[in-house]
C-alpha cells in the first residue's frame, strides 16, 4: 500500500500520514496528539471535508497533532494526499 | 516624462486597503510582470505563490503575529518595528490587503534572494501603474521555515528545497498618495560628474 506524509511533530503543527486503501473501503481516520481530547470532532470534520474536496474516498489518515490551526491541518492533509498521488 | 520612469518615481508603499477585491485580469497582469523579472542565466527557477483565501490569510496572520511576539529582540533588530506593530489591536501583517504574493527560490542558490526581490519590485511597480496599492511584506521571508507557515504554501506546490524570500501585498486603497519624500543625500556616488 502506498503511503505519503506531510508536516512535522513540532509545536503548532501536525504530521499527517495518508495510506491508500482498497476501493470501497472508505475513509479511516486515526487521531493522536495533545489536542485530540479537546478537538477530536472538529479535527475529524476538517479531515473528512478536505478528503471529500480532494475526492479521496478510500484512504487511511493518521494525524499526530500538536496544536495546529484548522487551516494548517487542512493544508497538511491536502499536501499528503497530493504526494500520495504523485502530484508533488 | 516617460510613463515607466514616472511610474517608478511615484510609487509609494501602501499600508491601508479597502475590501474591494482585485480583479483577476489585473492580478494576472501583475503576476506576469513578476514572471518576467530577470533571473540568472534566465534560469526561471523562482516560483510565485498567490494566497487570497480569507481563511488562509487569517491563519498566516495568526502565525506571523505569534512568531513576532515570541521573537527575542537584539540590538538593531530588523524586526523591531514589526514586533511593536504586532502588539497593537487589529494587527494585520499585510495591512488587511486581500492578496499576498510570495516569491520563492531554491534554498541553496546564492542568487535566490536577488531574483525573488526583482520579481517583487516588478510586481509593486505593475500594481502601482494599474491604480492598485502594494507593499513589500517581509514576514513570510523572516518565518519561511516555521512549519505551520510552510504548511500553508505546500498545497500550492512549494517544495522542501524552496524558500520564500520576498513577498508583497496588493489591493485597492482609499488613501491619496502623499508626496514623495526627498531622497537622502550621499546615496549617489559617481566616478564622473553627471
Amino acid at each position: 500500500m502506498k503511503t505519503a506524509s506531510a508536516g512535522t511533530l513540532e509545536s503548532m503543527d501536525c504530521l499527517v500520514t495518508v495510506t491508500e486503501a482498497a476501493p470501497g473501503s472508505g475513509v479511516v481516520i486515526e487521531l493522536e496528539g495533545s489536542s485530540v481530547s479537546r478537538f477530536r470532532s472538529a479535527m475529524e470534520k476538517t479531515v473528512r471535508s478536505t478528503l471529500s474536496d480532494l475526492g479521496a474516498n478510500d484512504v487511511t489518515v493518521n494525524v499526530n497533532d500538536h496544536g495546529s490551526l484548522d487551516v494548517v491541518l487542512e493544508a497538511r492533509v491536502e499536501t499528503a494526499v497530493k504526494r500520495l498521488r504523485g502530484e508533488k | 516624462m516617460n510613463a515607466v520612469i514616472e511610474n517608478m518615481l511615484s510609487r509609494r508603499s501602501v499600508r491601508s486597503y479597502t475590501d474591494q477585491p482585485v480583479e483577476p485580469v489585473l492580478l494576472k497582469t501583475i503576476l506576469d510582470c513578476g514572471l518576467y523579472a530577470p533571473t540568472g542565466h534566465n534560469s526561471q527557477r523562482t516560483k510565485i505563490f498567490v494566497q487570497q483565501k480569507p481563511e488562509t490569510i487569517a491563519a498566516l496572520n495568526v502565525i506571523v503575529q505569534r512568531e513576532l511576539l515570541a521573537h527575542m529582540l537584539t540590538e538593531n533588530d530588523v524586526m523591531a518595528s514589526s514586533i511593536a506593530r504586532a502588539k497593537t489591536p487589529n494587527y494585520h501583517f499585510m495591512h488587511h490587503a486581500g492578496v499576498l504574493i510570495s516569491v520563492a527560490g531554491p534554498r541553496d542558490y546564492s542568487n535566490s534572494m536577488a531574483e525573488c526581490a526583482a520579481a517583487v519590485e516588478n510586481m509593486l511597480l505593475a500594481a502601482h501603474s494599474l491604480g492598485l496599492g502594494g507593499c513589500w511584506i517581509n514576514q513570510p521571508n523572516w518565518f519561511h521555515d516555521v512549519p505551520d507557515l510552510r504548511a500553508l504554501f505546500e498545497p500550492l506546490g512549494m517544495r522542501d528545497d524552496e524558500v520564500i524570500l520576498a513577498s508583497l501585498c496588493v489591493g485597492y486603497t482609499n488613501l491619496q498618495t502623499p508626496p514623495m519624500p526627498p531622497r537622502k543625500d550621499g546615496r549617489l556616488i559617481c566616478d564622473m560628474p553627471l
